[in-house]
């Protein structure tokens, strides 16, 4: 429906524009316009170098900055990955057009899938798409997805060993009609990517962790629902937790008297990782109505900063609310672990007030539930202290 | 038993070694295949399915040959080695040529750093590897050239390795969390992933290196009976040196580069291979020891992916656990055989 309207509506464009350029040389006395060369011109612009398709639209992304999909005439699709590796995914009963360049094909529909990451799990389960996954690389007692976990249990689903070495032999035998793999971490699954392309197995980079905004995360939804021809289901359910999110923003306005402070890191050892400013994390939680207390900590940066004990002490002393990650930092599970690794931490203001929250397991493989989660964070800076010990997805350290 | 007897037999034994460790790691995996299926298959008396031709061919075959050609080069890498310091402990790691690589792989993967060269996809962690543990190899030549002490050499060797790897932790130090892994997993090594892309650069690069070392079978027996026996054969002592950190330094920089520094088979397969042949010339020890690092890298690699499936080890896991004990072997039981 929606690539129709596309079609649609790039078709009247094309019309309307070959409307202007004729009445435009009507217009214009003594210019030499050729009305069906400018007409061959602008389908000829439309037209891909590397397949020969023509372009009809572009899907709407609001915050993920990492991926595109791009429709051409005849329903296919071309998706590029943040390298710039591109995807071509062919209808059903279409034939692969002559293609010019080295492309990532794939047929559609995609009925098996492997699943690298358990967060591609989460961004399969809001289309109804968990029965399609035949491989995982994560053992059965760390799925926090019931489905998975069932199908684990039953055989329907395969575990294939560590994703930076998989069983190539499992893979290979399961054939999936693609593997979504995180590429470009280091992680060691680009080697992996380059056995699948000469082992013949389709693979698509995924890379909602290279977004900023805990939107645009959510928003990779839309990517899955380009592969499997879910993309009115994913745009559905992407517009519902937008709203979701902007009445909690609305809300947040609305709160009256100064935001609470609050801070985020976990411990490896011995090193402190804290949220740098422009984390999506930090992101999340200011979305929630929090201040983030280290407002200068790499404000145009993702992910962490290090920082010993001292330091950190110094920037978070009058916190009012900390969320320490106890599923990265796994040596500190309760506020006794976290004044054991530095004794001063005792001094910190939530600390004292015994305002530190802990993430629960299933946290990491809820990377769909974005809105849930800072519905969440919303309920604990909003309820008095004391009065919830957790939430869905948080939990209040003893 | 007259002592080239012995030498045939034994590299008949390890021949047939070999054989057996190729064929369970061609038969064990994910899909059986029997000995009669092999048979068969290689009789062309069985019809491959595209799955068991993708396993065979793609998956099994690729990694026994790296097994094959990356275990052998470890092997004749530490030979050379131990030839030159006339230590039976050292291995081809010993010049730094592993903290060059990890070095150099650091830079790749730790920092933001960026060259064209490094950006080739999957193969900058390869180039970067590759470029390192060559540009650790130029250092100790460029030394070897200055100090005649052999002793000195190891030392400038062991503290250039410390150099690259005090350069290694300041990068760890800044980087983020998540590349800190990427490192580490590299650090252990593993045949998992090998393409034939990569096999037929190492080919290139290991087969003209160990043909060459065997060529050099004299000069090295030469070398081997002292200096002053090597220079009145008219061998240039000096230049003979470099030629045999050269060679080491060739092979451990190809296999670190595509399936990172793996430990112990440098150090103790020749030692193991000097123990079984009971003899030092180098024209008998250089095919036993290509043979025995071979298997040794097969068995491991087996051990690696079989032990608990479908997870597989790091193979410096595997080759430390059987490696190691030998090396104590070695260490209380020295015996002058170089």
């Amino acid at each position: 429906m929606i690539r129709r309207k596309i079609y649609f509506t790039k078709l009247t464009l094309l019309l309307l524009a070959l409307a202007f350029m004729l009445t435009g040389c009507k217009g214009q006395e003594g210019a030499s316009v050729n009305s069906q060369e400018d007409f061959e011109e602008a389908v000829m612009e439309n037209i891909d170098e590397d397949t020969g398709l023509i372009h009809i639209g572009q899907m709407e992304l609001k915050y993920a900055e990492s991926f595109s999909v791009d429709y051409y005439q005849g329903g296919y699709k071309i998706i590029t990955d943040w390298n710039g590796r591109r995807t071509l995914l062919v209808p059903e009963g279409k034939e692969v057009p002559q293609l010019k360049a080295d492309i990532n094909v794939i047929h559609l529909p995609i009925e098996s899938v492997g699943v690298f990451a358990t967060t591609a799990a989460a961004e399969l389960r809001p289309l109804g798409l968990l029965d399609k996954i035949s491989l995982v690389t994560t053992e059965v007692d760390d799925w926090h997805i019931p489905e998975v976990k069932e199908g684990m249990e039953e055989g329907r689903i395969t575990y294939v060993g560590r994703n930076s070495s998989p069983d190539y032999e499992l893979i290979q035998a399961i054939k999936p009609d693609l593997v979504l793999i995180t590429t470009g971490t280091g992680h060691g699954t680009d080697e992996v990517a380059a056995k699948f392309d000469e082992l013949g197995i389709k693979w698509i980079s995924r890379g909602s962790q290279r977004e900023s905004d805990p939107r645009g995360r959510l928003e990779w939804v839309k990517f899955v629902g380009a592969l499997f021809d879910k993309e009115e289901e994913a745009e559905e359910f992407y517009d519902a937790q937008l709203k979701k999110i902007e009445e909690i923003e609305e809300r947040v306005a609305n709160l009256e008297g100064e935001r609470e402070k609050f801070a985020s890191f976990f411990l490896s050892n011995d090193i402190y990782y804290v949220r740098n400013k422009g984390d999506y994390e930090v992101k999340m939680i200011e979305l929630a109505g929090g201040e983030y207390i280290l407002s200068h900590l790499n404000p145009d940066q993702d992910g962490n900063s290090k920082m010993n004990a001292e330091e950190l002490y110094k920037g978070i002393e009058d916190v009012d609310i900390l969320f320490y990650n106890n599923r990265l930092g796994r040596s500190i599970q309760s506020i006794d672990d976290l004044i054991a690794s530095a004794e001063y931490f005792a001094d910190i203001k939530a600390v004292r007030d015994r305002r530190v929250w802990g993430y629960k397991p299933h946290y990491f493989q809820h990377a769909d539930r974005v809105a849930d989660m800072i519905e969440d964070l919303y309920t604990i800076f909003t309820t008095p202290h004391g009065e919830i010990t957790e939430t869905e997805y948080f939990f209040l350290m003893d | 038993m007259g002592k080239n007897k012995r030498a045939i037999l034994i590299i008949a034994g390890l021949i047939i070694f070999l054989i057996f460790t190729i064929a369970i790691n061609l038969v064990s995996g994910s899909v059986d295949f029997t000995l009669k299926d092999l048979k068969d298959i290689l009789l062309k008396n069985r019809e491959l399915s595209t799955l068991e031709y993708n396993i065979l061919y793609k998956i099994r075959i690729p990694r026994i040959v790296s097994g094959l050609l990356y275990g052998g080069a470890l092997g004749i890498s530490g030979f050379l080695l131990q030839t030159f310091f006339r230590n039976p402990i050292v291995g081809p790691y010993v010049l730094g040529v592993s903290s060059g690589a990890r070095f150099f792989v650091g830079i790749f993967l730790l920092t933001n750093f960026s060259l064209k060269v490094f950006q080739a996809g999957v193969l900058g962690i390869f180039i970067a590897s590759f470029v390192g543990s060559l540009l650790a190899m130029l250092l100790v030549l460029l030394f070897a050239q200055k100090v005649n002490d052999i002793s000195k050499l190891v030392v400038v060797g062991i503290m250039l390795g410390y150099i690259a790897s005090a350069g290694t932790n300041l990068m760890i130090t800044f980087a983020e969390y998540e590349k800190i892994a990427s490192l580490t997993l590299w650090s252990m090594g593993s045949f998992s992933g090998i393409t034939w892309d990569m096999i037929k650069f190492s080919f290139i690069i290991i087969i003209p290196t160990v043909i060459l070392t065997f060529l050099l079978s004299k000069p090295l027996e030469g070398y081997l009976l002292g200096e002053g026996y090597a220079r009145s054969m008219g061998i240039n002592i000096k230049t003979f040196r470099i030629i045999l950190i050269a060679l080491s330094s060739m092979l451990s920089a190809c296999v670190t580069a595509f399936a990172g520094p793996i430990s112990f088979v440098g150090i103790a397969v020749p030692h193991l291979t000097r123990l079984m042949m009971k003899t030092s010339q180098p024209k008998v020890l250089i095919p036993g020891i290509f043979l025995l690092g071979s298997s040794f890298c097969l068995l491991a690699d087996y051990f690696a992916r079989a032990i608990f499936s479908p997870i597989e080890l790091n193979i410096s896991t595997v080759t430390s656990f059987i490696g190691a004990p030998i090396v104590i072997y070695m260490m209380v039981n020295r015996r002058k055989v170089i």
